[in-house]
């Protein structure tokens, strides 16, 4: 992921956040004064609120079992970098417009169970399918080419050292493999 | 040019090598080896064993975009290459040329693939390391097609030894005539659906058999070089060097002699040529970096920049004595381009094995050498020469499951391994015809004022009706292994698409039809030497890199040995 200072970071948030401050009050921010201080990281191509629905719809794709899900791998995050710097402009537009869909339905204020089932319904009606493949396709995308996607998911293993073409599953981790 | 730059005798070397790929890097080694001062030029930057490689430690996280191109790059700098689907991802972008940046003209479609840098494609190649037999050699003798190889495998033998001796091939000895057995590291091994397939080809064909691939990827550490890794990061560059790139392997080599030197961002522009002595006395560069010109002599010249940028070199560099470019007397510069077509196949799915799996990721996947047109006995009606089939099994991954499922269990199955499934992906051999060709457009200069080249070539009758075959032996070979699902594809296979590009200087017996001799000499010009995919007289089925290699070292002994004698 590309990584931009904590300056511009904050400067992109208070941005998206409706002010524009001044130098002395980025300063101000940077030394503690941020909501977001929690974090370095803020989206830089959805609103809080188009991330915040795509979090939860990457949940529900592959919400959190015995294994972690998407929002533990921050999901919400690549997607944002997706469109940023990935997606083409039709893409783009197509795939926030399906997240502002979403979100006109109150998407988020949804329990995790109701979610599901308004997203099932989502595809039976047809309408959104184009939209929720997409979708699909980049969270898978970016759950198992995370860290806890493809260590904790999936099996991972950097450097095998050897090829070893019948063995016991289960001697292997009986996982799928990350690559 | 510069006259400032340095004195003529400090830009005179015995030998002058064009390009640092496959074949320069032999070249570079061969010569400077036996002694001789060689300069050798790359139009590229430098790349360095290991210190260059940025991405090769990256874990799958530490890539952008799940290391896919992003959508500008794919439409406006690699909209040529994003196409072969072959390599150029973010963690590789950096080996291969901005189309953008490098253009050229496609009168019909061809998708070049390039990499620009010292150890050009060598960085990125398939690595598949195979001999051509006399089924290649002399296949002129069955069918008349194009003309006859000037040599057989028996000239080339020696040489394939001696280049698989250093290079490192993990191979099976396989006893098949049209992939000849060779010096071999140990094989890697098929895993439980490709035995699977292997027992029962054995059981329903007499004409074919499942192999293991042989690949330069070193099964045990060799040459001073580590023992692969079974990561499957090659194009990265490896940090063990443990395939085979002129990075890791050759240029090393020539460094060591203490008689190379390596000069990237050279661009050459022609060859120089003295009408009275008949000879090359050198090259004409352009710096890439500065745009100075700059004249570098040598008492011979091989040129190795690639099937098409060497051709390209030879057709900028007109004289009088030759006005359709350089030692083009017989007017087959040019003509004659070769290419694998492929993209066809088929695949299915394996019910068993439920409870085996794979550790590691093999560099190599499992051949179906061509069974086809190899003798009397397995002459087709309907189409010439012959193709052969690369496999892979495996358990399907993340890409299990439809498109429109979700949630936790869906989730969970994703993490266990699902069926077992086996590919088959044919390559075909391409006919030589005159009227395929590339040629240069002086109209339509490139940034560095070079004319563009233009390619201008298609498939004929004989390579469509070969895909016939193709892909109905692809889902047979699955059907009689007991596979479901079988799915067969035949996508678009445009010519540059195998980066197996070849042919347009061909070797041959009789300068009237051919641009080189048995040595990779030119008829015309007894001092350049074409060593790299441009001399091919027949495409045959894929994977040229080994008779690249071979082919170099064996003309650079022929030279030096000419030089000594003071024949050139």
């Amino acid at each position: 992921m590309e990584k931009i200072d904590r300056r511009e970071a904050i400067k992109r948030t208070t941005m998206i956040m409706g002010c524009a401050l001044s130098g002395t009050l980025i300063s101000a921010v940077m030394s503690g004064c941020s909501a977001d201080q929690s974090t370095d990281w803020s989206p830089q191509a959805l609103n809080r609120n188009q991330l915040a629905v795509a979090a939860d719809l990457a949940e529900v794709i592959l919400p959190a079992t015995s294994t972690p899900g998407a929002k533990d791998a921050q999901v919400e995050r690549f997607i944002d970098s997706l469109a940023l710097g990935f997606l083409s402009p039709e893409e783009k537009e197509f795939l926030l417009s399906g997240i502002d869909h979403l979100q006109s339905q109150a998407f988020t204020t949804l329990s995790f169970n109701e979610q599901n089932d308004f997203i099932t319904e989502l595809i039976a009606d047809g309408e959104h399918t184009g939209f929720f493949r997409l979708f699909k396709q980049y969270t898978l995308l970016g759950f198992f080419t995370s860290e806890i996607g493809a260590t904790q998911v999936l099996n991972y293993d950097p450097i095998p050292g050897i090829y070893s073409g019948c063995e016991n599953l289960e001697d292997v981790g009986g996982r799928t493999w990350a690559t | 040019m510069n006259l400032n730059f340095k004195s003529r005798q400090q830009r005179t070397f015995d030998a002058i090598v064009v390009g640092t790929g496959i074949s320069g890097g032999w070249a570079a080694k061969e010569l400077t080896e036996k002694g001789l001062k060689t300069l050798v030029l790359d139009r590229g930057r430098m790349v360095r064993h290991i210190d260059d490689y940025p991405t090769m430690f990256k874990h799958p996280w530490e890539l952008p975009y799940g290391n896919r191109l992003t959508y500008k790059e794919r439409a406006e700098i690699y909209p040529i290459q994003s196409r072969t689907a072959y390599a150029v991802t973010q963690d590789t972008k950096h080996f291969f040329v901005k189309d953008n940046d490098n253009p050229y003209i496609q009168e019909k479609p061809f998708l070049w693939t390039r990499g620009y840098q010292v150890g050009g494609r060598s960085l990125t190649w398939g690595r598949w390391a195979y001999r051509r037999g006399d089924t290649d050699f002399a296949v002129y003798e069955r069918d008349g097609i194009g003309i006859d190889w000037p040599i057989r495998y028996n000239d080339m033998e020696p040489w394939y030894d001696y280049v698989e001796s250093f290079i490192g091939v993990s191979g099976n000895r396989d006893g098949l005539p049209q992939i000849p057995d060779g010096i071999f590291l140990p094989p890697w091994e098929m895993n439980c659906v490709e035995l699977h397939v292997k027992e029962q080809l054995a059981m329903h064909y007499t004409d074919r058999q499942l192999t293991i691939g042989r690949t330069a990827n070193l099964t045990r550490s060799h040459g001073g070089r580590g023992s692969c890794m079974a990561r499957n990061l090659c194009r990265r560059g490896c940090p063990y060097g443990a395939y085979f790139s002129s990075n890791s392997s050759t240029l090393p080599a020539a460094e060591a002699s203490g008689n190379m030197t390596l000069r990237p961002h050279s661009i050459v522009h022609t060859i120089l040529y003295d009408k009275e002595t008949r000879k090359a006395t050198g090259v004409r560069i352009i710096d890439a970096e500065t745009k100075e010109v700059i004249d570098f002599y040598s008492k011979i010249v091989f040129l190795c920049a690639s099937a098409l940028g060497s051709t390209a070199i030879l057709l900028n560099s007109v004289e009088n004595s030759f006005p359709d470019g350089i030692g083009n007397s017989s007017g087959e510069l040019g003509h004659n381009l070769m290419d694998n077509h492929f993209e066809i196949g088929a695949s299915g799915v394996f019910d068993g094995f439920q409870d085996r799996y794979i550790r590691g990721r093999r560099p190599v996947d499992v051949l179906v050498p061509q069974f086809q047109n190899i003798n009397k006995a397995t002459e087709r009606n309907s189409y010439k020469r012959g193709f052969s089939t690369y496999g892979w099994g495996g358990r399907q991954g993340t890409g299990q499951g439809s498109p429109l499922e979700f949630g936790a269990e869906y989730k969970d199955n994703l993490s266990t391994p699902g069926n077992w499934t086996m590919t088959f992906l044919a390559f075909g051999e391409c006919l030589p015809r005159h009227d395929n060709r590339v040629y240069l457009d002086y109209s339509n200069t490139d940034p560095w004022g070079l004319p563009k080249l233009v390619m201008d070539m298609q498939w004929s009758e004989n390579e469509m009706e070969m895909r016939k075959e193709m892909v109905s032996s692809s889902a047979e070979m699955l059907e009689v292994s007991g596979f479901r699902n079988i799915r067969t594809f035949d996508n678009d296979s445009p010519p540059g698409l195998s980066i197996h590009e070849m042919g347009t200087a061909r070797m041959g017996h009789d300068p009237k039809t051919s641009v080189l001799n048995r040595w990779n000499q030119m008829h015309d010009i007894p001092n350049i030497f074409v060593t790299d995919g441009a001399c091919m007289t027949s495409n045959g089925w894929g994977n040229p890199s080994l008779t690249y290699m071979a082919l170099t070292a064996r003309a650079c002994d022929y030279a030096f040995n000419e030089l000594n004698k003071g024949n050139l």
